[in-house]
């Protein structure tokens, strides 16, 4: 048996209990109740203090529903965010990148990357041969990689012209990053500097890396050992004398207000790192299954599966309180990406949309 | 009073985030530990009323849900030890296995077994191991949550994956290693 056999089996009873039964509200009201009747007779407790319980049972109870009934939130649950524009593009965008006021997305079938721009148009397609692996938006341009075919190509972000990037003797390249100007990429072999200008492609990190962040001037690696390191996005000296081990390495890792966020595929938790001591600090519970997780200046973004649907949630990285659950969505959604207003979500019908705040 | 109202309405929006994001996690901990889901609901009720009672301890802790997870895990330590409470939860036990019984091979796969194996041993292990394997927590944090020396933590982790080897059959990797 594996340590991770066991840590499921365990996981996978007690959400099995948590989903065969669901918090009852009025059973939570009076046990709230019954309590603070006996702190009233125990302890003494004042007015005041029973109806600051009374408040914070209202406001318990107020909440309790939206928290423990993730299928059926109520309407309330949904207000503070907006979809402005929804965009049937007709075949689904594996992963999407935003910028500006406009998203490029990467198709599989057929295999293409299309712009598509805040006021509902669809600015270029460029075909491409897929599948496609990665996309992102560096000063450059657009980059987008196939670990299947081994290329890396950079498109022009006005116009969609594509130019293949020379990946000398490395392969594979999948998840990628832009620091510096020049972009990291995972391959078979390594994390590799690929130079924007003149000059051959390097290796920064040797070893099986399965994602990347950068944050707080590092470039933060989750290797298929499931490790955590930090190394110079430069030199590829590690920066930290301490790494990290998670639970699992089939994970995804991003990086946001001094701390690294982790999060399981599939798993239902969001997990906060601190990035100097490599201590977990809070795990929060997400609406249903991890799918992908994204940062803006305020908050986190992560999209949910739950169903044939799922749901886009803002996180209060200050104390992983929910601040919005925004969207259900009837069709899964599959990658998201943040701009400077909103987020963009590809969803599994071949739609896009983007939601932005209210206030 | 305004000050006062200010510290109240703080302390309610604490409260009240504390409660949406962590009270199913703490309930699910609660009943691994207990493997009693009644029991659990109270352990976790508890723990909040405690912490509305010690508020001025809750507010100062760096990690508040942290603390209520150390809160939940004492009451279930305290529930174990008590006479009566122990033959509750004995008897809960066997229901629980009438329950599991009950269900499809399909429904649990090779969980039962597991599940079984981690309710059987004594108390200070298996929270250990429930800390360790479900909750994620380091050596290090587990120590802090049941207030032991980060080697004491060891031992027990040691033994109760020796012991969960002994009757599954097969070595815990992390002991093997």
């Amino acid at each position: 048996m594996t340590d991770d056999r066991l840590g499921k089996a365990l996981k996978s009873v007690g959400d099995r209990y948590i989903r065969e039964n669901p918090a009852e509200l009025e059973k939570v009201r009076a046990r709230v109740g019954r309590e603070r009747v006996r702190r009233r007779i125990w302890i003494g407790v004042g007015a005041a203090t029973v109806t600051s319980v009374a408040v914070a049972a209202i406001v318990y109870v107020a909440n309790i529903e939206r928290t423990v009934t993730n299928e059926h939130p109520p309407a309330a649950w949904t207000q503070g965010l907006t979809v402005d524009v929804e965009i049937e593009i007709g075949t689904p965008a594996t992963e999407i990148v935003a910028a500006g006021s406009s998203a490029w997305l990467a198709t599989d079938s057929p295999a293409k990357v299309i712009r598509v721009d805040a006021d509902g148009s669809i600015a270029w397609e460029t075909p491409l041969e897929g599948p496609l692996s990665d996309i992102l938006r560096g000063p450059s341009g657009i980059w987008v990689s196939s670990a299947e075919r081994s290329t890396l190509v950079r498109l022009d972000p006005e116009t969609g012209d594509p130019t293949e990037v020379g990946l000398g003797s490395f392969t594979a390249p999948s998840r990628m990053h832009i620091a510096q100007e020049n972009a990291r990429v995972v391959t078979a072999q390594g994390v590799v500097k690929v130079p924007v200008g003149a000059g051959a492609p390097s290796l920064l990190y040797p070893g099986a890396v399965v994602d990347v962040a950068m944050g707080n001037n590092a470039f933060w690696l989750l290797t298929a050992e499931g490790v955590i390191e930090a190394i110079d996005p430069d030199t590829g000296v590690p920066t930290l004398l301490e790494t990290t081990t998670v639970p699992a390495a089939d994970a995804e890792i991003t990086f946001l207000r001094e701390a690294i966020w982790y999060a399981a595929r599939g798993g239902v938790s969001l997990r906060r790192i601190d990035e100097s001591t490599g201590s977990t600090t809070r795990v929060m519970q997400l609406p249903g299954g991890y799918v992908d997780v994204d940062a803006d200046a305020n908050g986190l973004w992560v999209i949910t599966e739950s169903g044939e649907g799922g749901a886009l949630t803002e996180l209060d990285p200050a104390d992983g309180s929910v601040m919005d659950v925004s969207i259900e969505f009837d069709s899964a959604p599959l990658d998201l990406s943040t701009d400077d207003e909103g987020v963009w979500v590809s969803l599994a019908d071949g739609s896009i949309v983007r939601v932005t705040r209210d206030r | 009073m305004s000050r006062d109202r200010e510290l109240e309405r703080e302390r309610d929006r604490i409260l009240t985030s504390l409660f949406i994001d962590h009270y199913d996690p703490l309930r699910r901990l609660a009943y691994v530990v207990m493997g009693d889901g009644p029991i659990a609901e109270e352990i976790v009720m508890e723990a909040f009323a405690k912490a509305m009672a010690k508020w001025h301890l809750v507010s100062k802790a760096d990690y508040p849900a942290a603390y209520m997870r150390q809160i939940v895990v004492n009451l279930c330590r305290s529930k174990i030890r008590r006479n009566i409470l122990e033959r509750k939860v004995g008897e809960m036990f066997k229901r629980r296995e009438e329950d599991i019984t009950d269900r499809t091979a399909e429904d649990y796969g090779m969980d039962i077994d597991i599940w079984k194996a981690v309710q059987s041993l004594p108390e200070r292990q298996r929270i250990v191991v429930v800390l360790r394997y479900l909750e994620d927590l380091s050596e290090p944090e587990i120590a802090e949550v049941i207030d032991l020396p980060v080697g004491t933590v060891k031992s027990q982790l040691s033994r109760a994956r020796r012991k969960l080897a002994d009757k599954l059959g097969a070595p815990v990797v992390g002991e093997a290693s």
